[in-house]
């Protein structure tokens, strides 16, 4: 027992000294993935948001051809900013083009006895075609795209109310249209976030631990470093220990930082504040994603540890792993799949699956803390055979001479 | 003189992949890469194995170091069975080939303690050996250097003070000095007539004819996974030279016209 808590701490020591002592793998491996998520996702909510975002003060040009009696008023409030600008037929292609070339806004062409055309419109026969409005825009022109929105808003409303013969939410005194919508700042940034989140958790995980993992044990092995560990009395058990947990430590440093990235990027990219984060969920849930982040970091780390060490090479351990990346990503999206997190422990006693529903769990307050604990449990036990079998492994010829 | 190393009927055969079986022109997938091999060697006394590529001495070797396992078989070190006693086996060799490295991100400093540590030896002993190791080879200068930048010569002096880091009683060499320019070859010669004169127990495989001729009391020539001959330097080589010696047994086991 003493040999093999020696040798564990003895080989803990030299991995985690082997990786935190070398600037260049710690920043690339654990600074640099982390960073450019946070920058990515930023950039790209910041990009999304100011794709189509217009000017305040702008006024949009809305060219409006036949513009009917009955219809004028619904453009004339001051807060649309919208200008209208009476066209003639004879004026729509030139307008047309003045469109194409980003120079106006928006074209709208009614027909020219519009009002009367409705009346004469029966809904329930339809025997002549519904009078028909144009709408033309260039909706890769930032302002075109925003005017289209107005305008087509305002026409749909006034389209439902020629015929309508009930009201959805209407607006009353104590209540407006948007209070109808219950979802919560928390509930969107959750729905948003439990999509993405648990792929890219397990991906951050998997792709940490392969970038120490066949490199620490396949290239040990490879350059005969192992082998000169094995003829001493070290206790293997105790290598196999120290190596899953020294490489770990890395892993599960480096998923964090990503998963940091990640996670404080996110509100940003939905439009909030990064201290959101910290009103929509509790210590208690950062803390069960610590647990199911370790027991993952575990997982992936064993697992590829015997795929490195039953390798000849880093070249073929990563090659190994291939196929494995491929699931990952896979059970990255069974939150999906099955619509949330389910109740029925069952799942939560498949490994890697556990992880992602547990994710799921945790960033949709849908977590049941006994299914977190279960995951966290089968993690580690799942981990500790993998340990064993890499123990068995690191007892066999094979491990230091099959080349 | 006490008996150390005891090898008796050791057997080990390899399973070839048909790659291999290409190369060595056999029809036969398994390969018996030792054959019955028995030998004895005593306290303080240096054990010469020679043979030709692919004899099955460094099978042997790896045996005896417990990194295999004999099919059949055994040898006692010090009294301990290289099948069921092998971390004692451990604690009592120093194994040195030019197959098993230093990882060559740390310092010879670093990865002196560590081996220490993986030995179970306590802080003051290794210091201890430390010192006195690192003053013998001269590493006291590139002691804070990694592995990877040190020359091929300094790497092997470090490879020799990390190989006896536990003071063994018994040391295993397989072939030392292949693959090492005449300067660093010289550095592991030196360093096995130092163990000799000091008195402990070596056993050797090596192709130099010269150097088994010099340092060794008694030697074993292995061909083709057999034990061929074994005895003292002087009963095998007799009037002629150990060269003259081994083509001649190597003839008349092989009959090949060499």
């Amino acid at each position: 027992m003493n040999n093999m808590k020696r040798t564990t701490l003895s080989i803990m020591k030299k991995e985690c000294r082997r990786i935190f002592t070398d600037r260049r793998l710690f920043f690339t491996t654990v600074i640099l993935p982390g960073l450019m998520m946070f920058i990515l996702y930023s950039i790209m909510g910041s990009f999304i948001a100011n794709l189509f975002a217009v000017d305040e003060e702008h006024l949009f040009q809305v060219h409006v051809v036949n513009l009917p009696n009955s219809a004028a008023e619904l453009f004339a409030p001051d807060e649309l900013q919208l200008q209208i600008i009476p066209t003639n037929e004879a004026d729509i292609n030139e307008i047309i083009q003045r469109l194409a070339d980003r120079q106006t806004d928006i074209l709208i062409v009614f027909p020219s006895n519009f009002d009367a055309e409705v009346a004469a419109f029966d809904v329930a026969t339809a025997t002549t075609p519904a009078p028909n409005v144009q709408i033309w825009a260039n909706t890769a022109h930032s302002t075109s795209h925003q005017a289209r929105h107005i305008v087509t808003t305002i026409l749909n409303d006034y389209h439902h109310a020629l015929t309508h013969r009930f009201s959805i939410n209407a607006p009353t005194e104590y209540t407006n249209e948007d209070d109808f919508d219950l979802a919560t700042e928390a509930d969107v940034f959750a729905m948003a976030i439990g999509i993405m989140i648990p792929m890219v958790f397990i991906i951050v995980i998997f792709s940490g631990s392969q970038a120490i993992v066949p490199e620490s044990i396949a290239g040990e092995k490879e350059r005969g470093t192992l082998g000169s560990m094995l003829v001493t009395p070290a206790c293997r058990s105790g290598m196999a220990l120290g190596k899953i947990l020294g490489l770990g430590v890395f892993a599960l440093l480096s998923a964090l930082v990503s998963m940091l990235g990640i996670i404080l990027s996110a509100p940003i990219m939905l439009g909030m504040s990064a201290s959101n984060l910290f009103d929509f969920y509790s210590i208690a849930d950062f803390v069960l994603l610590l647990l199911v982040s370790i027991s993952t970091t575990l997982i992936a780390v064993s697992l590829l540890s015997v795929l490195s060490a039953l390798a000849k090479s880093v070249k073929e351990a990563n090659a190994f792993a291939m196929p494995l990346t491929f699931i990952i990503i896979v059970t990255g999206f069974v939150g999906l799949l099955l619509g949330g997190a389910p109740d029925e422990f069952f799942f939560y006693l498949i490994p890697v699956v556990n992880s992602a529903l547990s994710i799921t769990a945790v960033f949709s307050f849908d977590v049941n803390v006994v299914n977190v604990l279960i995951t966290v449990a089968t993690n580690i036990a799942i981990s500790l055979i993998f340990a064993f079998v890499l123990a068995k492994i690191f007892n066999s010829e094979k491990i230091v001479f099959d080349k | 003189m006490d008996e150390i190393l005891n090898v008796q009927n050791l057997c080990k055969t390899f399973k070839l992949s048909k790659k291999q079986q290409k190369l060595k022109n056999l029809k036969n997938p398994l390969l018996k890469a030792v054959d019955n091999v028995s030998f004895k060697s005593y306290e303080g006394e240096v054990f010469g194995l020679l043979g030709p590529n692919g004899a099955g001495k460094t099978t042997t070797m790896r045996m005896i170091a417990t990194l295999i396992n004999p099919d059949s078989g055994d040898a006692t070190i010090d009294g301990f069975s290289i099948r069921t006693e092998p971390a004692y086996v451990r604690q009592n060799i120093g194994f040195l080939t030019n197959e098993l490295k230093l990882d060559e991100y740390f310092t010879p400093n670093y990865l002196f303690d560590f081996f220490a540590d993986l030995h179970g030896l306590s802080k003051n002993t290794a210091a201890q050996r430390k010192e006195e190791l690192f003053t013998t080879f001269g590493i006291d200068n590139f002691a804070e250097v990694k592995v990877g930048s040190l020359s091929q010569g300094m790497r092997q002096k470090a490879s020799l003070a990390i190989s006896i880091v536990h003071d063994p009683n018994i040391i295993i060499f397989d072939e030392p000095t292949n693959g090492l320019d005449v300067i660093t070859a010289k550095v592991v010669v030196d360093f096995l007539v130092s163990l000799k004169e000091q008195g402990k127990s070596i056993i050797l495989s090596t192709h130099i004819f010269g150097l088994l001729e010099n340092l060794c009391d008694r030697i074993g020539i292995i061909i083709d996974g057999k034990m061929v001959a074994c005895d003292t330097v002087e009963k095998i080589v007799g009037e002629k030279t150990l060269e003259d010696v081994f083509f001649n047994i190597y003839r008349e086991t092989t009959k090949e016209d060499i």
